[in-house]
């Protein structure tokens, strides 16, 4: 009879295999569950690669704000404008006219539209690159997979691989064309100008009764104004406008930016025109313009100073109103990129913001920027 | 006479010590019972018989009377009542003590209660119990964060979004990620996953003392199993003790069975036994959905006591020795379809007690001191719960806290001898006592978890968290394997050919699809747009040309 002390805490589990074929039959059985867990891994590799070329090929590209339909627009647009110079050579007719001072205003009207219009272009058109760009990051990082391992589909990936290189090629030549092409904008302008010129002056010629120097004079001059002053003002007007949206968005950093700039070329822009040679007629006008942008620019942002919140707090709420204005469905596999971005971004507290540093809080601004850009109602 | 008595008391002895040391010879730990405070013998020197006022002698069928500690009057013998006297005189004398020896009490022997298992048996309950349910936070994780640290002050000028989602509250973030997708083919909308049942026990035992002292053992244990369609809880304590080696036995029993199914009529079926005898029993069908109760399944006294022969040291006693206290169990119960929630609470405070009586006239014998067996407050606490989000979910918690006190406390035989009557015995006898002392010992106290258990069981996965064992977190990793290594990787390798069979058909099938045909025509579109946009400014071109000449 033998006595022994028994102390059972919990029941432990022992699985004791006696069995002498245990060794091989787990060997066999260890070299399965590898292959299989292998080739899960591979299918999942293969998954997201395909994965990223479908929310690139459907959004990126095709989406309804996509890359293709911008670059429609963007060569569209510039078609337009292209045609739209044709304006000014009707307007330059003298024929029957006394004077040419309603053709000037007019073609001074012209010049500086289809200068704004440029500048815009560059603008619209130049962003297409940058989408392209990063289209193209989401396709690069694509994982790799293993070849051999998936030896059996090797027709099918190669299929994709090479429909990966078709969408690769497709979106270099949508973003690489619109660049090429602002480029020569200028170039266009110039020439326009020098054919007009030129068309005034067979004008001219044919029309006696018009004196001849003095309206090319003119003519000349209001061309050196234009050139001076139109593509300058167009941009501080559009500086202006963001002015105003930075500043009912709440978005200090990007306006604390642009005034820095606004203030730059404001002062460039004064001194220049009124250093400048050509005579003040004919720059009076747009002096008067630039100076009123330039005034309203800095206005829209002593809302910053006024209001004098610390700079997380404006973070907070741009943060908000994009939450609030965005059409954002994460459930969609297109949405996938500005899910992840936003659940970052909408992981931040405010206390949390409140400790960031500025290049932070100015990082989230643009990211939050980027979403709302793409996305807002 | 007296020479037989002594030699049949001897036997006696070296009999009863026999029989302790071969039988605590087989307890590894503990060889003797008895710590014997033996002295070497001294010579026997007998009383004579003589009436020990005058001096005179006596005859042996001379009666005498003499008068027992209660006051009591008895006639005895000459004879017997000197033979009682010269052989306790005997037996102490082969022990080095004897009747003359100077007053005071004498412990004769301690009844070993073998202070290295009892120090085993603690060690091991304090491991049992919880004492400190947090972790410890590793060192390593200090060392990654100042890592982390060093990082983040480099990262300040560069920020990025893996930066930012250090900042981020863990929580939002991954309340919102769960509803972005991620990057993948199109796949069919998956069929919802079998939910399999979760099945938990906990058993908490201990066992105190030796059977052949003082022993008390106790048990609580819970057992809960949840499915889809219902779930159901057992519970059981109990309490078991030994008293001396003459009584071994179960002292208070209970177990409760709770069912509640998703549709049909749940039931309870409860039972609790007293020294095995049952006190209380519960069998029900519920009809309403609902069911809430709380029962005192017992609230007894507890008393048993059992006789026994015992050796204080060489002088031979009656000893009754028994446990006696209290002892409840109360049980709570509230059940609705797919949830229960009972509780279980135990307590008992049980002492051990001892009375001696001695054959011979010329002793007493008594017992001081108290001994407390066990002193036991238990809670179980347990509920299993089904609940439908999205997808079936299994929860079970199991939580238990006890307080146990057992086997504190020393309790002592003691014999006296005295001789009433006769004024110089009285004096003589009265003030010796000599004692074997039965138990002496601090006792446990233990307080705390001894068990604390959740789990949830989803299609997707399983998490148990709590004072996880070892067997539970070697469950938790192997939860949807069942034994057979083999089915398990055989269905791994269905899954995985099922779901490449799923990708690359989603993959050839949009390879021929609409979406894919468009950028073989996005090539077309773009050269043709560019022809378009290349004749625009050729053809303003040439609008040129006629007022400014060829355009170089």
């Amino acid at each position: 009879m033998k006595r022994y002390i028994i102390i059972l805490p919990f029941f432990t589990n022992l699985f004791i295999f006696i069995n002498g074929n245990a060794q091989n039959q787990d060997d066999l059985l260890y070299i399965r569950e590898q292959k299989a867990l292998n080739l899960y891994s591979e299918i999942n590799i293969v998954s997201e690669r395909y994965g990223r070329f479908l929310v690139v090929r459907d959004k990126n590209l095709h989406g309804e704000n996509g890359i293709q339909a911008k670059y429609l627009q963007c060569i569209i647009n510039m078609g337009q404008w292209v045609k739209d110079w044709t304006h000014i050579f009707a307007t330059i007719d003298l024929k029957n006219k006394i004077d040419a001072n309603t053709m000037q205003v007019q073609v001074q009207n012209i010049l500086s539209r289809q200068v704004s219009n440029a500048e815009s272009l560059k603008r619209t058109c130049g962003q297409i690159q940058s989408d392209v760009n990063s289209a193209l990051r989401l396709l690069e990082n694509s994982p790799k997979y293993n070849p051999e391992i998936l030896s059996n589909y090797k027709n099918i990936l190669a299929e994709t691989e090479n429909m990966k290189e078709k969408l690769t090629q497709v979106l270099q030549s949508f973003g690489s064309s619109p660049i090429t092409r602002i480029d020569k904008l200028e170039y266009l302008i110039t020439l326009s100008k020098k054919a007009s010129l030129a068309k005034l002056k067979i004008e001219l010629l044919n029309n006696a009764r018009i004196p001849l120097e003095k309206t090319l004079q003119e003519f000349q001059n209001i061309l050196a104004a234009s050139k001076l002053a139109d593509s300058a003002l167009a941009n501080i007007m559009h500086y202006e406008n963001n002015m105003n949206e930075y500043t009912l968005n709440f978005q200090y950093f990007k306006a604390k930016k642009l005034l820095t700039q606004v203030q730059k070329e404001c002062a460039e822009k004064k001194n220049e025109l009124n250093s400048s040679s050509i005579s003040k007629i004919y720059l009076k006008s747009a002096i008067e313009r630039l100076d009123t942008l330039c005034k309203a620019s800095e206005e829209h942002f002593t809302f910053f100073t006024t209001l004098n919140s610390p700079k997380y707090e404006y973070v907070f709420n741009y943060s908000q109103l994009v939450n609030a204005n965005i059409n954002l469905k994460c459930d969609l596999q297109n949405n996938i990129v500005a899910c992840n971005k936003l659940a970052v971004l909408n992981s931040l507290e405010k206390e949390t913001l409140k400790n960031l540093p500025e290049p932070k809080l100015e990082y989230i601004e643009d990211q939050l920027d980027s979403i709302y850009q793409e996305y807002k109602k | 006479m007296r020479n037989m008595n002594s030699f049949k008391i001897q036997l006696f002895i070296s009999f009863l010590l026999q029989f302790f040391f071969a039988y605590s010879l087989l307890a590894n730990e503990c060889p003797k019972d008895f710590i014997e405070n033996r002295k070497p013998a001294i010579p026997f020197v007998p009383f004579p018989m003589k009436d020990p006022d005058t001096g005179k002698a006596l005859f042996p069928e001379d009666r005498i009377v003499v008068q027992d500690r209660a006051g009591r009057n008895y006639e005895v013998k000459a004879i017997d009542f000197f033979n009682d006297v010269n052989s306790m005189e005997y037996s102490l004398t082969q022990w080095g003590y004897s009747l003359r020896d100077p007053d005071g009490k004498y412990n004769l022997s301690t009844l070993d209660v073998c202070a290295k298992l009892l120090d085993k048996q603690k060690d091991i309950i304090e491991k049992e119990l919880n004492k400190d349910p947090f972790n410890k936070i590793p060192s390593y994780d200090e060392w990654v964060k100042n890592i982390e640290t060093a990082l983040d002050a480099y990262k300040v000028a560069i920020p990025s979004l893996e930066d930012l989602a250090k900042y981020g509250n863990n929580i939002k973030f991954d309340d919102f990620i769960t509803t972005v997708k991620a990057f993948d083919v199109p796949r069919p909308v998956l069929k919802k996953a079998e939910l399999k049942n979760l099945n938990k026990e906990k058993n908490w035992s201990f066992e105190k003392g030796q059977k052949s002292k003082f022993y008390i053992g106790g048990k609580a244990g819970y057992k809960i199993a949840a499915s889809k369609v219902e779930v159901r809880t057992e519970a059981n304590a109990g309490l078991d003790a030994a008293v001396l080696g003459v009584w071994e036995g179960n002292v208070a029993n209970a177990d409760a069975k709770a069912n509640s199914p998703a549709t049909q009529k749940g039931f309870l079926d409860v039972n609790a036994s007293v020294f095995g005898k049952t006190l209380f029993v519960y069998k029900e069908e519920l009809s309403s959905s609902g069911y809430k109760d709380e029962k005192m399944l017992f609230n007894t006294p507890v008393q048993l006591e059992r006789s026994v022969r015992f050796m204080v040291g060489p002088i031979p006693v009656r000893l009754a020795a028994g446990i006696r206290g209290n002892n409840f169990m109360r049980w709570g119960i509230e059940l609705v379809p797919l949830q229960v929630q009972t509780y279980l609470q135990h307590y008992a405070g049980i002492d051990a007690y001892a009375s001696a009586a001695v054959d011979i006239f010329v002793a007493g014998a008594g017992v001081t001191g108290r001994l407390l067996l066990v002193a036991l407050d238990t809670r179980v606490t347990a509920g299993a719960f089904v609940e439908f989000n999205d997808a079936p979910e299994l929860k079970l918690e199991l939580i238990g806290t006890t307080e146990l006190n057992a086997l504190s406390g020393d309790l002592r035989i003691y014999v006296y001898a005295y001789v009433p009557t006769w004024k110089f015995w009285k004096a003589f006898f009265e003030r010796k006592e000599w004692s074997t002392s039965l138990w002496s010992f601090a006792g446990y106290v233990q307080k705390g978890n001894i068990f604390d258990y959740s789990a949830t069981l989803t299609p997707t996965g399983f998490r148990a968290k709590g004072d996880l064992s070892v067997s539970d977190v070697a469950e938790e990793l192997e939860i949807d394997n069942k034994l057979q290594r083999e089915n398990k990787i055989l269905s791994l390798e269905n899954k995985t050919q099922e779901k490449l069979n799923e990708t690359f058909n989603a993959i050839v099938n949009d390879l021929k699809s609409e979406n894919n045909l468009k950028l073989f025509k996005d090539v077309v579109i773009y050269s043709e747009t560019e022809k378009s946009m290349d004749k625009v400014i050729a053809d303003y071109l040439n609008e040129l040309a006629k007022w400014s000449g060829p355009i170089i």
